[in-house]
């Protein structure tokens, strides 16, 4: 597999800036939550979705040891170690520790990520050291 | 009466009243905020009924109160300080609705209940004061300590590269949010106000900004040593509790409700002292004897029986029911804490290299020789005194009887072979090392010094490595034993063990035997020969 286009990654992944924020939903300009958005970016950059995604609460997978979502990742993505990523890659971040990783975000630059927050909707922010000490795994989108 | 009406007003009043209320000036007033500001015009109230009274209600430091002030002083921190802070923006109250429905069911009379609850949510921002801090310890709502459980919020140190807060430019505007560079200030996100009577509590903040000036104490210390050495989970950064019939009590959350105390004092730690790189991590086993040849070096315990979870107790595969249990006092507490268990010791190790700190492993032997002991004295003629001094140091293991004592085996073949008892038989490949726990697949009884360094050795390397690692500390009654005129079996046997501590570890790590102050200029046997060894040196 080869990689995606970064700067075509990101160009896609910042037309849905300004998505409100809905969760379980991945539709651009009308609601999303941080998965929906890597999956809508998934399927412009890449294609159709390989799999449905089943319904989940918001406290999905917070009481398993089982990194759910990196491991369906990995399935489909290019893993990177966190320290190799740069910009147009996804990453998780482990939001409490001990807990699995569940937030999603794309790199848009050395210092800035983008990413579909609560209450917020998709913005793009700079990727402070809270947020970056919090990145648990790295992926590539592959080429379509 | 008045308490009532002026502590629902409650922070909102600030410091903002312009002129004279009742002959007290505003600054006063502002003073006296919150809910005991009340009682106060309630004691003046009485008081101007009977004028040759005098009152004097509670009086607050205006530094520990929350407002919101315009043209507030920025305040000067120097050192550790609680303190209040200036409100530097705040989003309207987000109300949301909760509704429940009760009763109604079959054969019940009459309708149901709905019952609509209002909860509010604020997200606010409070300048504490001149930047840069280096830490926020507690934080109280309303005098209590705050249970930050579930808030988001997080500090900005007041430097001059800080960026903007992004919940705040996503909100106002990337264009008009200020970094406020050179104000350390604190951000809370949609914060849950039901417990606080549905306005923005009093808050308050420990705060550290140390003088960690390069002539400073704070900004000269580079390293330090990380104690007690004892504890079983005491280093654990995984919250832990005992459960006895029933109740639980967790071991390991003394200084805070909701953070480790291993956690805690890191942070502290970097708080205080920022200018630390790197930390040694004392680990403790227990020595029972003062006699080379008799001593067993064992992971203790406190007591043989505690539940606890998520994890139990466990060193060197060595369960709590089969460990050594250390010795008690009069009153039956033991007098030493445990071993830390293998995972405690394993997160401390991985919690402060995610911090970036350099991590020297030291493992430290503590002598558990209880006052009312018989053991015979090696520092007496012929051993032949009973009882050895209570909870000796282990810089005092020698051979049995000592040198410069009547029938001394010193620079003797039985010299050696008491060397050769107290480091036992352990070789690197006497462990069993699965992902992070390392257990004994030697022989049972081998309590050897071996066995506990190399265990460590093989610990430090399945957590991650360490960037030092030492053999042993402060053993000069041990390295001073000699087996011949300039013979001495025990540095030799510390070299070996170097070599297999080495072959675990690998080449990056950097690998000794720290001496004591003694062991630094020779040995000086003090048999009249006049003799000087250095017996450390190759």
């Amino acid at each position: 597999m080869t990689s995606a286009d970064p700067t075509r990654v990101i160009a896609i992944a910042r037309a849905w800036l300004g998505t409100p924020y809905h969760d379980q939903a991945s539709l651009r300009g009308v609601g999303c939550d941080c998965l929906g958005l890597a999956r809508g970016v998934w399927r412009e950059v890449v294609g159709p979705e390989p799999f449905p995604i089943p319904p989940y609460s918001r406290d999905w997978g917070e009481t398993g040891p089982r990194e759910v979502l990196a491991e369906g990742a990995r399935r489909m993505m290019i893993e990177v170690s966190p320290a190799e990523a740069g910009p147009g890659a996804l990453v998780l971040f482990r939001m409490k520790p001990r807990a699995i990783a569940k937030h999603v975000g794309i790199l848009t630059g050395p210092g800035s990520f983008l990413h579909a927050y609560e209450r917020l909707g998709v913005i793009e922010e700079p990727l402070t050291n809270a947020w970056r000490r919090r990145i648990a795994f790295a992926f590539l989108f592959p080429q379509r | 009466m008045a308490t009532l009406v002026l502590g629902a007003a409650g922070a909102a009043i600030g410091g903002s009243i312009g002129g004279a209320i009742l002959g007290v000036s505003a600054a006063t007033i502002g003073g006296f905020i919150g809910s005991s500001i009340g009682s106060v015009v309630d004691s003046w109230i009485i008081s101007s009924l009977a004028p040759t009274q005098r009152i004097e209600g509670a009086r607050l430091d205006t530094l520990r109160i929350t407002s919101a002030t315009e043209g507030a002083v920025i305040q000067r921190l120097y050192g550790r300080m609680r303190m209040g802070g200036n409100i530097i923006w705040a989003t309207d109250f987000r109300e949301k609705t909760k509704t429940t429905t009760q009763g109604g069911g079959k054969g019940g009379g009459g309708g149901k209940v709905r019952t609509a609850e209002y909860l509010y949510y604020a997200s606010f921002a409070v300048a504490l004061c001149e930047g840069p801090i280096t830490g926020i310890g507690r934080i109280w709502a309303d005098g209590k300590p705050m249970d930050l459980s579930g808030v988001t919020w997080r500090w900005y140190p007041g430097d001059e590269v800080q960026t903007a807060d992004p919940f705040i430019a996503a909100r106002m505007g990337a264009v008009s949010t200020p970094a406020y560079r050179g104000t350390a200030y604190v951000v809370f996100e949609e914060l849950a106000l039901s417990t606080y009577g549905n306005r923005l509590p009093q808050l308050s903040f420990e705060v550290f900004r140390p003088l960690a000036d390069p002539d400073t104490a704070e900004g000269l210390t580079r390293a330090v040593t990380m104690i007690p050495a004892s504890g079983e989970f005491t280093y654990a950064t995984q919250a832990t509790r005992k459960t006895d019939g029933g109740t639980t009590q967790a071991e390991n959350l003394n200084a805070l409700p909701d953070a480790t105390d291993m956690v805690v004092a890191l942070d502290r730690l970097q708080a205080k002292a920022p200018a630390v790189e790197s930390v040694s991590l004392v680990v403790a086993w227990f020595g029972d004897d003062l006699r080379a040849g008799s001593c067993k070096v064992r992971p203790g315990v406190e007591v043989s029986a505690k539940a606890t979870t998520p994890r139990s107790w466990s060193v060197n595969g060595v369960s709590r029911a089969s460990a050594f249990l250390v010795s008690r006092d009069d009153q039956d507490r033991p007098v030493y804490g445990g071993t830390p268990s293998d995972f405690a010791v394993v997160q401390a190790i991985q919690e402060m290299k995610a911090r970036g700190l350099r991590v020297t492993f030291y493992p430290f032997i503590l002598m558990d020789v209880p006052p009312d002991n018989t053991l015979p004295n090696p520092y007496s003629d012929n051993a032949a005194e009973t009882g050895q001094p209570a909870f000796p140091w282990r810089g005092r293991i020698t051979s049995s009887p000592a040198a410069g004592y009547a029938g001394s085996v010193d620079k003797t073949a039985t010299a050696a072979s008491q060397v050769a008892a107290l480091f036992g038989a352990a070789k690197p490949a006497s462990f069993s090392v699965s992902g992070e726990s390392v257990s004994w697949i030697g022989s049972p009884g081998d309590w050897g010094l071996r066995r506990m360094v190399l265990h460590y050795a093989h610990l430090c390397a399945a957590a991650g490595g360490v960037d030092a690692f030492l053999i042993g500390t402060e053993m000069p009654g041990l390295t001073t034993i000699r087996s011949g005129a300039s013979t001495y079996p025990a540095v030799q046997a510390y070299r070996d063990l170097l070599a297999d501590v080495r072959s675990i570890l690998g080449s990056g790590t950097k690998i000794g035997y720290a001496a004591d102050w003694s062991e630094y200029f020779g040995h000086q046997p003090g048999d009249g020969s006049g003799d000087v060894f250095f017996h450390l040196v190759d």
